[in-house]
């Protein structure tokens, strides 16, 4: 065997080995988090001891074949009304505020002005209405609904704002992040969520209990609040004790006797100062040298007064920044805060600008009342899922099996080759699926078989070459040679159109048809490898023994031999 | 195994218009079809909710009628107004699809209309049929489906295109790749036509089907292509008919070879494989046996009646049409007709193959192919093109 020759076969091997491991990972090397605590391990001691696992299908599979659900959400922008009204003169009391607010909320019923959402807004003389932003929504015309149904009970109402606030690329990321939150804190594990622009969200839900929660708890309009943690619980310059796991902080907080109390009793006792809707979605980060990294935050209307009442008297006391009942961060009031004010410290360590920009965009997030809407769902029952798998798989290998028979039974001996190197192919199929971290789906498993069936095309075309070519009389070696060479243009041009149409299969595609798509694009990139040099360095491995005097094993009967 | 194929001397060229007529025969019918019927759009297309239900037991080959019957009513005393289906696998009719309408009301968006369907649905179920249970459901709101029918159109619309300008960039001229073209278009018609006809479900996969198939075909047109390529160079006297059924001939048994693997897997995942993937599949099997079909009878036929009109008009040219238009007259065959037309530069060798013809005829083996033709075939060997 040359040397060449041998150097393939091994790197072959090698290949198959490697697909082997990573499918069925009998051997792990890294264990990121520790599964009792889910804490990180040191990465000294994830290399540790190698150990061996019960083989398993180490691909991931599509939600159509584990269970779960698919969501498509759609975020609806706002039109955001600011009205003038000039009979509000004096400042109003709380409790008049409420009782207006209670008859202006009742003055725009929703089949007048087209929608449910309606939120209002008293500030002073100003009233703000914020409505769902429909596909056609006119939002003049919406205004001068609005201000006709107001004008009755204000007098004198003028419009001094009309705009369209459609989601943008940050609200997304936004409500992106508010979402994983949820889904994190609803205990849901490897559930994965995905942008697409401009206004929507997948969320992708394996094996759920309870769909409908998770789906409500999903969609809910985010609440953040500012609270102001009682004295009892955080006193003292050094406060509440930080820890911090991975990008999130955990508190620790103890009473006066020293003992520890839970997060969530201490977020009941803390009144809320102000909300996110008093938040103006303006919080960035400010990073500068020499400076200490800054998130910055904008309140609006009456809650800047507020908030600097609050904070000129509780100067040294703890915040707790809520969002969705979960403890963000505990800063402390340095000074008094007006209209303005940054939250610092903590951020100037590694990844602490990486935290800071998450803490801003939760800022502006709880000031988005964005409605979300179900466009589309897809929620398939474990037992579907996995009826589907077996199913698909037992195909799958039927298949595969009569496409091995008769490629031996039609073209003999180089036909048992192709199945060699048909099987090396699935093989490494799975493998680079593997490798590229590719979601296997029903499509996708029904692409791998397909594309099993059409590996061997190249494996045709370069036999049924071969045959012609031993016909005309040409020794074993140049005809192998002619064979390989002058299908090589049929197989690429082909190969290239069935790649090409799986590149525009993948951008039309959505969900498990982009699983299709990719799975078929890896299929015949790998197919390419191994029906052509993989068949190509067995053929030449037996063209080396006695068996290539025989053209029988070929396909071809001896008297054919300078026929053509 | 015999090589079915091997020493035939079939004239395939010679009947194509018969093959033309065969695929616009099932065009045709698929097109009544189309218009009468129309088509079974899948809720991808339509919008809607699709509920599974899964029953205990199979239900037997003839209670299905009144299974279905049943279910109607079961659901009708819910209050839900829905299209319902028995569905199963060939051996196994287990499950109950329910497709319902899901338009967005005020406060509610189509996700929670069906959770509202779902929720008076399963416990009617129930009660008719012990034991049934909700095994999926999907929901597509009419937003997303009018963005699913828009994207499906161009992909499959930028999927030829595609394949267009690489056959034309890989070979001569837009003849070859509008043959193509051709019978690609004719897979994704027959496509449609079939599902027409059954009135099987239109969805998403059937978009994927479509291109895959269109991928899939152009394979096998452009090995035969490839062929005729190869041997306009091997067959220098041969008309570009002659080549073409050569070619044709020639690879027969790898174009047979190559969609019968594929239909060995398809037809397996088609009896055995799931529910879910059945019309998927079955659009698979459809596609690839017109595309199978397509690229022996329709993308080299038709290639052979543009470069066959090609060389008449080559040939009329050098004589101003008079003797060919006589030959015509007299009824010589088309390929005949081009291997008789005279070329100015040989005048002699007319007498021979046909005596009463007054014009000179070239004689066989020069100049074959057209002179554009070998122009480009030269440039492009210049430009390495060829592997």
């Amino acid at each position: 065997m040359q040397a060449r020759t041998r150097w393939w076969l091994n790197a072959i091997l090698a290949l198959v080995v490697l697909a082997l491991v990573g499918v069925l990972e009998p051997v792990k090397l890294r264990d990121r988090t520790d599964p009792n605590t889910g804490k990180a391990i040191s990465p000294l001691k994830q290399v540790g001891p190698l150990r061996f696992y019960k083989p398993h299908f180490g691909i991931t599979l599509g939600l159509d074949l584990r269970g779960g659900s698919h969501l498509v959400l759609q975020a609806q922008g706002q039109a955001v009304y600011e009205f003038s009204a000039p009979s509000l003169t004096e400042p109003l009391s709380e409790e008049e505020r409420t009782e207006l607010y209670a008859e202006i909320v009742s003055l725009l019923p929703a089949e007048s002005i087209g929608t449910e959402k309606r939120d209002v807004q008293i500030r002073g003389d100003r009233i703000m209405v914020a409505t769902r932003l429909g596909e056609n929504t006119d939002v003049a015309r919406q205004a001068e609904t609005i201000k006709g149904l107001l004008a009755e009970r204000l007098p004198g109402i003028e419009t001094k704002v009309a705009e369209r606030q459609p989601i943008t690329r940050d609200n997304l990321t936004s409500i992106e992040r508010i979402i994983e939150d949820r889904v994190n804190a609803y205990g849901v594990t490897e559930a994965v969520i995905q942008r697409q622009p401009p206004d929507r969200l997948v969320v992708e839900l394996p094996g759920v209990k309870d769909p409908e929660k998770a789906k409500e708890l999903i969609r809910q309009t985010a609440v953040l609040q500012l609270r102001h943690v009682p004295r009892k619980y955080a006193y003292g310059e050094r406060g509440p004790e930080m820890t911090e796991v991975g990008n999130e902080r955990m508190y620790t907080f103890r009473d006066p006797t020293g003992k520890e109390v839970s997060t969530a009793q201490v977020i009941d006792e803390s009144p809320v100062i102000v909300t996110g809707r008093d938040l103006k979605p303006t919080s960035r980060v400010v990073s500068m040298a020499g400076q200490q990294t800054q998130v910055t935050f904008e309140l609006q209307g009456d809650a800047g007064k507020t908030f600097e009442e609050f904070t000129r008297a509780h100067v040294k006391h703890y915040l707790a920044v809520v969002l969705d009942g979960r403890l963000i961060t505990a800063p402390v009031v340095r000074s008094t805060i007006r209209r303005e004010g940054v939250i610092e410290g903590g951020f100037d360590k590694p990844g602490g600008l990486e935290e800071a920009r998450d803490l801003s965009i939760l800022l502006n997030a709880g000031a988005l009342p964005f409605d979300l809407d179900y466009i589309e769902n897809r929620t398939v029952s474990a037992q579907l899922g996995q009826d589907a798998l077996q199913k698909s798989l037992y195909a799958g290998l039927i298949g595969l099996a009569l496409v091995l028979v008769f490629m031996v039974l039609y073209y003999r001996l180089p036909g048992l080759l192709a199945d060699v190197a048909l099987i090396i192919y699935v093989i490494l199929l799975m493998g680079t699926i593997k490798l590229v971290n590719q979601v296997l789906t029903l499509p996708g498993i029904l692409a791998v078989i397909l594309s099993i069936g059409m590996a061997v095309d190249a494996n045709i075309i370069i036999f049924e070459r071969l045959k012609e070519e031993i016909r005309t009389g040409k020794t074993m070696r140049s005809a192998v040679e002619a064979a390989f060479k002058r299908a090589w243009a049929a197989i690429l041009d082909s190969n290239v159109c069935s790649i090409g149409t799986g590149f525009v299969l993948f951008y039309f595609g959505s969900g498990p048809i982009k699983g299709f798509a990719v799975a078929l694009i890896i299929g015949v990139a790998v197919s390419l490898f191994t029906a052509v040099t993989v068949t190509r360095l067995f053929v030449n491995i037996v063209m080396n023994t006695s068996l290539a005097k025989n053209v029988a094993l070929f396909g071809v009967s001896p008297r054919e031999v300078g026929e053509a | 195994m015999v090589d079915l194929f091997r020493g035939r001397k079939w004239d395939l060229v010679r009947y194509r218009w018969i093959w033309f007529g065969l695929s616009l025969a099932l065009l045709l019918v698929g097109g009544v079809f189309w218009a009468v019927r129309g088509l079974n759009y899948g809720i991808d297309f339509t919008g809607g909710g699709l509920v599974t239900y899964q029953f205990e037991q199979p239900v037997p080959q003839g209670q299905q009628t009144a299974t279905l019957a049943r279910a109607r009513e079961a659901i009708g005393s819910s209050g839900v107004d829905a299209q319902l289906q028995l569905a199963g696998t060939a051996t196994r009719t287990d499950q109950l699809l329910v497709r319902t309408r899901v338009e967005p009301r005020a406060g509610q968006d189509s996700d929670a209309v069906l959770t509202e369907q779902r929720g008076k649905m399963l416990p009617s179920l129930q009660a008719a049929f012990p034991g049934v249970e909700e095994i999926a459901g999907e929901m597509v709101s009419p937003v997303v489906s009018k963005e699913l029918i828009r994207n499906a159109v161009l992909a499959v619309a930028w999927g030829c295109i595609f394949i267009l300008v690489w056959i034309r960039i890989r070979y001569f001229d837009f003849k070859w790749a509008s043959s193509a073209l051709v019978a690609l278009v004719h897979d994704v018609l027959v496509l449609i036509g079939v599902f027409a006809i059954t009135q099987k479900e239109i969805n998403s996969p059937f978009v994927a089907a479509a291109l895959t198939v269109v991928g899939y075909s152009v394979h096998d047109t452009i090995v035969i292509f490839d062929r005729i390529r190869e041997n306009l160079r091997l067959r220098k006297g041969s008309t570009f008919a002659e080549t073409a059924n050569i070619s044709l001939l020639e690879t027969m048994a790898r174009s047979v070879n190559t969609v019968l693997t594929v239909l060995l897997v398809l037809v397996s995942v088609y009896l055995l494989g799931g529910v879910s993937i059945r019309n998927f599949t079955f659009a698979l099997i459809v596609g690839m046996v017109a595309g199978g079909y397509s690229s022996i009878f329709n993308a080299a036929q038709l290639l052979v009646v543009l470069k066959d009109r090609e060389e008449r008009k080559l040939a009329a040219k050098r004589t101003g049409g008079r003797p060919v238009r006589e030959m015509a007259e007299r009824g010589v065959p088309a390929r005949q007709r081009v291997r008789m037309a005279p070329k100015p530069l040989a005048p002699e060798a007319a007498e021979e193959e046909a005596p009463e013809e007054k014009a000179p005829v070239a004689a066989q083996g020069e100049e074959p192919t057209p002179r554009s033709e070998r122009k480009k075939m030269k440039a492009a060997r210049k430009r390495k093109r060829r592997f």
